[in-house]
């Protein structure tokens, strides 16, 4: 009896627990998602009640004075130039240190995993003078090279970890049947590591979506800015449009909530992936 | 963990390899680009400015009149573009884009140690030779305002105004508590401790940009200890630590204790103080000249004829009239522009007598050049602060322009850990510290 | 087979742009980082070889940057807290099969696919002195005269920053957490449970150290995670009032693009990677002595 009351009363408190850190983490998103709709001194007036009207005036803003869309855009732009060169060459890669042979191949990935520990963030300003030598600095594709060689390591990591499991006879009959190894892989192995490919292109995407210290050096055209770079530049310009600026961060995350809402598995799996495998 | 350690020592194995290939050629070096307008080409030539300021800055407006105004009766056959950015992503943006050597045609600057860098290393077209070959263009200027942008006796940049740190004040609210303008440091004390017991906060300020609360330590600091502490700065006689400053920075945290600033301040952004003037819920607001434009912006401010201004009284009475204060809105050539003359062609016209006038019309802007000032014209707190700029006997360059981004910075820094509560003396012991090992880094 | 696995012309076509780039743009940018911290250098006139002149004035003159390594050393005492007894309370919680465990882990994992930047900015707004949360909230529950402007004090502002972080970030290693309790085989917990062992002894003598392999790995990486931060202390305070919140990453940035130090600036990269590098030798020592108790 006492047991069973025991129970209840600890289950009880673990609801508390679970659902009290529930509301932190989505309140404020619903505050901000509420606050977006009102005028500054409705703000200020009252923190949280509704918008009086549902004006759009402040994704106007945003859109208009704070050229949200064209950040949107280089954002899409370098992000998917990033997964394509990213995960292209990545899983050629592991494929041929793992599946391959030669000699060399175990070093070759020791030095891929090397990179896992190191904060591409260190080496920033000679990321600086090497692009500015290469006369590509303020082109997307000095972020675009910098993101890809950082992806690296950790798409390494997965993608030799899953076809090491990948079993013999599937390419021994592609060999037999006279496949080539370009066909192999583009035909074989490519289409059954879809899971981990899909894992791999989930961090490449919110790693690259979500930073800021790199675009910010390495662009210095306003036209070439990314979302988080441009998010900075608006609450510099329109520093006292707090509302303004609030849609701006709502239209900034709504494309990422809208891929976790459908892939929340392969993220969450990906992203935990390096911790627990290793 | 063992593969770990033999993956670095493989790694280091093939760095030290790749140490001796990828030799040490820090910094582009800047080969004088002097490639004159080709003016065969009937293509308009290209040019690009950078400039600091906001959309909601008043000035702006003005800025792109002129180059529409350049970019349809210039007879260099130029199209020029404007590019603005806000205050501290234009600086950082600027030192960036002078590494990769990539600066815009034209470029927004200050003058001083801030420019001096890039002078030095080349980065800055000489535009003094420009002026030479055109005398008109030259004597159009008043005397000396060249100085802070010369550089080895060579001219590097040309302002367009001219900036001192004022004490602007509410008319009315001065009138309606029988406040007069504040003679003596005493008086200055009185009437914002007067103010403050009749429920008024004196003075609008705001902390998170550091070089606000520095611009009043600085002023008190001038008031104290005279144009010796500046000039001692800069030969290395007086230091950081100097009595005058600290004694200064005491007077300004004494204010802060005694509740003469909002509430908040330390948080407030400095577009919310600047409106809580403008508001009339303060009586005084200490700022440069420039801001002339944002508290007479009919569209914001509901105090546009109420505004006055005053020099802050100094606390050694032989140092009135020495205030914080230089040229501004400078405009320099990039050593890499194709088009130089071209380029210098809109700083002419941007300086020409038209805009000037404009300039100091509409927007408050003291000219550099020789324009004779119709005093019917200009508002009454422009009036007031010509006056105020005609009484001038010294002006101490914000310290910030005048020791760059390294010292001056920092004092900006202190001067905020010090409105925050933090002791005077400790800060700018530190600061000394940090000017010391601050040179050779 | 063997011809086609072995054929040295594949090889060289698949690994090779893969590793020229990484090793152009992730290596050599290291080893030149390493080179450029013995200069002094503003990037723009040659640089002067100056040795180790800059560790030396950062380690022994720079009251800054010891600030910003302390407020780096808070972060990851911060963080050790809420990512390893809060993430495992809750992942134990969730271990426990309680109803709806899908949906809390769906929703504690979101803040961490959302840009650092979009989350300073919320919480900016959450922390501010005229309309935000923070302040709100407190009078609410009678706390008001603890109200004040969090970000720009600067006894406070470290702190409210790392809490954003631990907010952050605990779903995450909550995940990592309850990934690795399920590989536990549940026949241990079945054993235990006739035993008539209680859930806090299942987990001090079953889970916890089954899992320490995991947590060790995790602990690696919420070191390197805390000292890598930039974009949340870039948007809320750009490393003030007064360096009050200044880390290694945002210090490093503000010597080198602000203050035109470049070889200072690239010394601080050096230190930040070798610390990254020290977690790791560390977390592992640590974790190895305890082995030998067991």
């Amino acid at each position: 009896m006492t047991v069973k009351i025991k129970n209840k009363a600890s289950l009880i408190l673990e609801y508390t627990v679970m659902i009290a850190f529930t509301i932190l983490c989505l309140y404020p998103i619903v505050w901000l998602f509420i606050n977006s709709f009102k005028t500054n001194k409705e703000l200020f007036a009252d923190p949280w009640g509704l918008p009086n009207t549902l004006s759009l005036q402040n994704y106007v803003d945003a859109f208009v004075k704070g050229k949200i869309g064209t950040y949107f855009f280089n954002s899409v732009f370098i992000a998917v130039c990033v997964l394509i060169f990213g995960i292209l060459l990545s899983s050629m890669a592991a494929y041929a240190i793992s599946r391959m042979k030669w000699k060399l191949s175990k070093v070759t990935l020791n030095i891929f995993l090397l990179g896992l520990m190191i904060p591409i963030y260190a080496s920033i300003v000679p990321l600086f003078s090497i692009f500015n030598a290469l006369k590509i600095l303020n082109t997307p594709w000095a972020v675009i090279i910098a993101q890809v060689a950082g992806s690296f390591p950790m798409a390494m990591f997965i993608l030799t970890g899953f076809f090491t499991t990948i079993p013999n006879d599937m390419e021994e009959a592609a060999v037999i049947d006279g496949c080539g190894i370009l066909r192999i892989f583009f035909n074989i192995i490519m289409p059954i590591s879809k899971s981990s490919i899909v894992t791999v292109a989930v961090i490449i995407f919110l790693a690259t979506w979500n930073d800021l210290l790199l675009p910010q050096i390495l662009l210095s055209d306003p036209a070439k800015m990314t979302l988080p770079v441009g998010l900075m530049a608006f609450q510099g310009q329109y520093t006292t449009n707090y509302v303004g600026m609030i849609a701006a961060v709502i239209v900034t995350i709504i494309p990422t909530i809208i891929v976790y809402i459908f892939l929340h598995n392969n993220i969450m799996e990906g992203m935990v992936a390096g911790a627990v495998k290793g | 963990m063992k593969r770990f350690f033999t993956v670095v020592l493989s790694v280091l194995l093939v760095g030290s390899l790749l140490v001796a290939c990828s030799s040490s050629n820090s910094g582009t070096s800047n080969s004088g680009t002097s490639n004159s307008a080709s003016s065969s080409s009937t293509e308009p030539v290209e040019l690009t400015m950078m400039y600091n300021g906001t959309a909601t800055d008043p000035t702006l407006g003005l800025v792109e009149g002129v180059v529409s105004d350049f970019n349809e009766n210039n007879t260099v056959n130029a199209k020029l573009t404007l590019q603005a950015y806000e205050n501290e992503q234009y600086k950082t943006k600027l030192t960036t884009l002078m590494a990769a050597n990539s600066v815009p045609d034209i470029f927004f600057t200050w003058e001083l140690d801030y420019l001096r860098p890039f002078v030095e290393a080349g980065k800055v077209y000489e535009i003094g030779k420009l002026l030479d070959a055109d005398p008109t263009w030259k004597d159009s200027f008043q005397s000396g305002v060249f100085d802070p942008v010369t550089y080895n006796d060579k001219v590097y940049a040309v302002p367009h105004a001219k900036s001192i740190c004022v004490m602007f004040y509410n008319k009315k609210i001065f009138k309606d508590n029988n406040l007069s303008i504040p003679t003596t440091y005493e008086e200055f004390l009185n009437t914002c401790q007067t103010l403050k017991d009749k429920g008024i906060t004196p003075i609008a300020m705001a902390a998170p940009d550091a070089w606000i609360p520095a611009q009043l330590v600085q002023q008190i600091a001038d008031g104290i200890g005279g144009m010796k502490i500046y000039n001692g700065l800069l030969d290395g006689s007086v230091k950081w630590n100097d009595p005058a400053y600290i004694e200064a920075g005491k007077e300004v945290q004494d204010m802060v204790n005694k509740g003469y600033f909002p509430d908040g301040f330390l948080g407030m952004k400095s577009a919310n103080s600047t409106q809580l003037f403008k508001d009339g819920e303060t009586a005084m607001y200490f700022m440069g000249c420039w801001d002339i434009a944002t508290v007479t912006d009919k569209s914001t401010s509901s105090i546009v004829d109420d505004v006055g201004a005053f020099a802050l009284p100094a606390k050694n009475p032989q140092n009135n009239n020495i205030l914080v204060g230089s040229i501004d809105q400078s405009l320099a050539i990039s050593a890499n522009s194709k088009n130089p003359e071209a380029a210098a062609a809109f700083i002419k016209l941007f300086g020409s007598q038209k805009y000037q006038e404009e300039f100091l019309y509409k927007t408050g802007r003291l000219p550099t050049t020789k324009i004779d000032i119709d005093k019917t014209k200009v508002s009454s707190v422009t009036a007031d602060v010509l006056d105020i700029s005609s009484k001038v006997v010294g002006l101490t360059p914000w310290l910030d322009r005048a020791f760059g981004a390294g010292e001056g910075v920092e004092f900006n820094n202190k001067c905020q850990a010090i409105v925050g509560g933090k002791d005077p003396a400790s800060e700018f012991n530190a600061l000394q510290k940090f000017a010391e090992t601050n040179s050779d880094k | 087979m063997n011809k086609v696995m072995e054929n040295k012309k594949y090889i060289l076509l698949f690994v090779l742009p893969a590793f020229l780039i990484y090793l152009c743009f992730s290596l050599i940018p290291i080893i030149y980082n390493f080179i450029i911290s013995m200069y002094s250098t503003d990037l723009m006139s040659p640089g002067i070889f100056v040795g180790l002149k800059n560790y030396i004035s950062l380690f022994t003159q720079d009251d800054i940057f010891w600030q910003a390594l302390g407020n780096n050393m808070l972060m990851v005492i911060g963080s050790l807290i809420a990512h390893m007894p809060l993430a495992l309370l809750f992942a134990n919680i969730l271990f426990n099969k309680i109803k709806g465990s899908r949906f809390f882990q769906t929703v504690f994992f979101l803040p961490n696919v959302i840009s650092g930047v979009a989350v300073g900015l919320m919480w900016s707004f959450m922390y501010n002195s005229q309309f935000g949360l923070v302040n709100e909230f407190l009078s609410l529950i009678g706390l008001g005269r603890f109200s004040q402007d969090w970000l720009a004090n600067p006894k406070t502002a470290i702190f409210a920053i790392i809490i954003v972080v631990m907010w952050q970030y605990v779903g995450y290693h909550m995940i990592i957490q309850l990934a690795a309790m399920k590989n536990i085989p549940s026949s241990l917990y079945e054993a235990a449970e006739i035993d008539g062992a209680s859930k806090w002894k299942q987990f001090t003598n079953i889970t916890l150290p089954l899992i320490k392999n995991v947590l060790r790995i995790d602990a690696v990486l919420i070191i390197t995670g805390s000292l890598k931060y930039y974009d949340l202390v870039a948007v809320m305070t750009g490393g003030g009032p007064n360096h009050a919140t200044e880390l290694m990453s945002s210090y490093m940035y503000y010597r080198g693009f602000r203050t035109l130090k470049y070889g200072y600036a690239s010394a601080i990269g050096v230190i930040l990677l070798a610390l990254c590098v020290l977690s790791l030798v560390i977390s592992n020592i640590a974790f190895k002595s305890e082995d030998i108790q067991y």
